[in-house]
């Protein structure tokens, strides 16, 4: 038997359209900051990686079309051995479409650290190869104004012993549409893929996470954590594939949410996929408030309402804040998700 | 290169037996407004169910087959004889029924049950039901339990009030199907405060090749009433294909509890497209206990609509998909009201190559505050080359809500089978206890004789790996 395709096996519905207003044909070309890092990482030309494999849950061939025919920005990283340890690349610019590549070299092990904090509008594409061996962790902060569109989505290929690591942080944004989808060709390759959100408003926020598990003993995770106030409407779609041959496999998902109003639409949509037969898959979802006797014991010890929640909540995504590593970054984060939070209770 | 556990097939024998067809009257194939005139006129029907059935056919034609789940495009609908009615008049007692249908349920077991643990029995052969009975106790009750033709003319203001109303034509092309060319089911009514404290069986069985059976099973339980009704169906196997979409509609009412337990084994040449729904009112409760083992394909999603505070729902699911099977099943709740309680709880085995598929929804509305709900699917892949898919879908639109979710594939953890055997259980035992024990929280709600079916399956050839 066959496996389905995304209509067939109804995967593909509740998709948060892309807003009309979102397509826009810039003409200015940007180049990205570089704050952490050096310069001669950029390579503007050599890398058009083909990808090996394709990539049936993104937002398709349509997207792709649009990125690179509009695009005015993009890096093109390959991250050899001698150069810095840590990037990170921060936009000024209102509107940006990018088109990206990041290539690492066989055991290498960098840290790719992306700001966005300025957009209007975002469009971002980007592949990333990891080669044999080799360890990335990609962090995406994204803390836009409140009324910007966020759209992001990633392609990656992890071969033999490789790992790729991602942090992903949607703070800011009113539509926030956020696409990973990974696959793990190697024998043990490995994903693990963590995400946060804070939805307020009339916020709408889609996020998809995606491994396809190919090769044997793979191991992937993904963990989802967000809050949602106001109106805010969020779909979060973690699907773990196994396909034949990945023998041995392990993924796990996992997805937590606190709704600290009546008025949210949250919908969770995990999917398990399995076409091999000694592997093991995972998910669980959690839904709910806040801990009352949590909420409790704090403030039976002088705390207010709104202070505690704020303690709860930052408490829920420390675990992710913490998986960043870099000090400053950590620092201007925690900042973030405490205005953020402040604004959400 | 470990060795695999064998699981042997469920032996098909009695149900692959095939009688000679005898008929009184047959539509042709396909489906026109004819056709479906003529089934009306047959049973001499009341012209408003003859409109209802109209309206439905011009639905069924204006919807889209769909386009997720299970590949139809080998059901030709034109193909499928949609009515067989069988040379037999009802009747009330097995003596008079004819000597080769009684025998097929005979050999199924059915008049067995009836006077061992029955509280009456229905069995429906291709599009009539050609018995029924019940205990004269619950008539005295005031307790209905009849065909649902007779149902029509005899208790047609019951009927009226809730016949496809939870199940409307509109709500996709198979509902609209049955609307047009429904014939027999069971239609049962329990009485307020009235306790049925032995099930009630219906059996449907689908003789004629290359026919669809489209019963219609409505059941009304009244205020602090009680039930349980047992659901079976199997046909022999054929080259053609047969169609099975038949509705089922529940109607709980307040702190009524109503237990609703299917046994499907349909032959491997089936399309199995069933609707069941159950609408629940407050404090009332319903339980789906299901078991999906044969047809060649099945879409089935029993939905529970808790629409009064405190209404509860429980479902119990197996699913066994083979070789050449591809089992699209799973179950709907909506919490519609608040402080309502749901429990999914959902087993899957796959071999041969066939494909099992967990699609579930789980739906919190704006005003159901203080829900709890919990769905527990795990699957079980036991070769190479089968398939399972799990996807379970949760929407929530209030946040006074406690929802917990769990989902697990894969094969039989080696350290559970470590555990096992340091207490001194040799290798191939311990798997068969574990096997066993996963499915076991679903063989203790099925009625007895499936259950032992069911751990015979598991028993057969456990050696090597499970995995």
């Amino acid at each position: 038997m066959t496996a389905f395709t995304l209509e067939q096996a109804g995967l593909n519905f509740k998709r948060i359209p892309l807003p009309e207003e979102a397509m826009i044909h810039p003409t200015k070309h940007i180049i990205p900051k570089v704050k952490l890092g050096d310069l001669n990482a950029l390579v503007h030309d050599v890398l058009v990686h083909p990808l090996k494999k394709h990539f049936d849950r993104s937002l398709g061939i349509g997207y792709d079309t649009y990125i690179k025919t509009h695009k005015n920005s993009g890096y093109q990283l390959w991250l050899k051995k001698e150069s810095s340890k840590q990037f990170c690349l921060h936009f000024d610019q209102t509107e940006i479409i990018e088109n990206n590549t990041i290539i690492i070299e066989p055991y290498v092990t960098k840290t790719v650290i992306l700001i966005y904090d300025h957009e209007m509008i975002h469009h971002g594409m980007t592949k990333i190869v990891v080669k044999e061996g080799a360890s990335l962790k990609l962090v995406k902060l994204q803390n836009t104004s409140r009324n910007s569109i966020f759209v992001d989505e990633n392609l990656i290929e992890v071969e033999e012993n490789g790992k790729i690591e991602i942090i992903d942080f949607q703070i800011g944004g009113k539509r926030n549409i956020v696409n990973y989808e990974v696959n793990l060709l190697g024998y043990q390759a490995k994903a693990e893929m963590q995400s946060a959100y804070l939805g307020s408003n009339e916020d709408g926020i889609d996020i998809s996470m995606t491994v396809n598990h190919f090769g044997k003993k793979s191991e992937s995770r993904i963990l989802g954590k967000g809050v949602l106030s106001g109106h805010a409407k969020k779909v979060f779609r973690g699907t773990l594939e196994f396909h034949d041959g990945s023998a041995q496999s392990v993924g796990k998902e996992e997805e937590v949410v606190l709704l600290l109003s009546d008025d949210v639409n949250a919908d969770s949509i995990p999917a398990l996929m399995c076409s091999e037969d000694d592997v093991i898959g995972e998910h669980g979802a959690s839904i709910g408030q806040v801990d009352e006797e949590q909420l409790f014991y704090l403030m039976s010890r002088g705390l207010s309402e709104n202070q505690s929640k704020l303690l709860i909540i930052e408490s829920a995504f420390s675990e992710i804040v913490q998986a960043v590593e870099v000090d400053t970054v950590k620092e201007t984060l925690h900042k973030w998700i405490e205005e953020g939070i402040d604004y959400v209770v | 290169m470990a060795k695999k556990t064998q699981v042997a097939d469920i032996d098909r024998g009695i149900y692959d037996v095939v009688n000679e067809e005898r008929h009184v009257f047959r539509t042709d194939k396909g489906l026109n407004e004819d056709i479906i005139t003529s089934i009306s006129k047959e049973k001499k029907e009341p012209d408003w169910m003859l409109e209802k059935r109209l309206k439905a056919l011009e639905i069924y034609k204006s919807k889209p087959v769909p386009m997720w789940g299970a590949d139809l495009s080998d059901l030709d609908v034109e193909n499928i004889i949609h009515y067989v009615k069988p040379d037999i008049e009802q009747q009330h007692s097995w003596d008079d029924v004819p000597d080769d249908i009684k025998e097929t349920f005979e050999r199924l077991g059915i008049p067995e049950a009836e006077r061992k643990s029955l509280s009456g029995v229905g069995a429906q052969y291709d599009s009539e039901v050609v018995y029924h009975s019940i205990k004269q106790e619950l008539i005295d009750q005031g307790v209905v339990y009849t065909d649902m033709e007779s149902a029509v003319k005899e208790h047609p203001d019951i009927v009226k009030e809730y016949f496809m109303t939870l199940i409307r034509p509109q709500d996709h092309k198979f509902a609209a199907l049955h609307g047009a060319v429904w014939s027999g089911g069971s239609f049962v009514y329990v009485p307020e405060g009235v306790h049925v404290e032995f099930p009630l069986q219906s059996y449907f069985r689908l003789n004629a090749k290359g026919a669809g059976q489209f019963e219609h099973t409505m059941i009304v339980v009244e205020k602090n009433a009680k039930l349980h009704f047992i659901e079976g169906c199997s046909a022999p196997k054929y080259s053609v294909q047969n169609l099975h979409a038949g509705a089922v509609e529940l109607f709980v009412k307040e702190g009524a509890e109503l237990r609703y337990s299917t046994i499907e084994n349909w032959s491997r040449n089936m399309y199995n497209l069933n609707t069941k729904r159950a609408v629940v009112d407050a404090r009332g409760k319903i339980e789906w206990v299901s078991g999906s083992f044969g047809s060649k394909i099945s879409m089935l999603y029993p939905m529970s609509i808790l629409r009064g505070e405190y209404a509860k729902s429980e479902f119990t699911g197996i699913t066994f998909a083979a070789e050449g099977q591809y089992l699209d099943t799973g179950t709907k709740v909506v919490h519609a009201a608040p402080h309502t309680t749901s429990i999914v709880n959902s087993k899957s085995i796959s071999k041969g190559g066939g494909h099992a598929f967990y699609r579930g929804l789980l739906r919190a509305a704006k005003n159901a505050h203080h829900v709890k709900a919990s769905v527990n699917c795990e699957s079980l892949i036991l070769d190479h080359g089968s398939l399972s898919d799990t996807l379970p879908i949760i929407e929530v639109d209030n946040s006074k809500i406690d929802i917990g979710h769990e989902a697990k594939i894969g094969r039989i953890s080696d350290d559970t089978i470590f555990y096992l055997m340091s207490r001194g259980i040799p290798e191939s035992e311990a798997k068969a206890m574990i096997v066993r024990g996963f499915v076991e929280p679903i063989t203790k709600e099925l009625p007895l004789e499936y259950a032992v079916e069911l751990n015979n399956l598991i028993t057969l050839e456990l050696e090597g790996v499970v995995g």
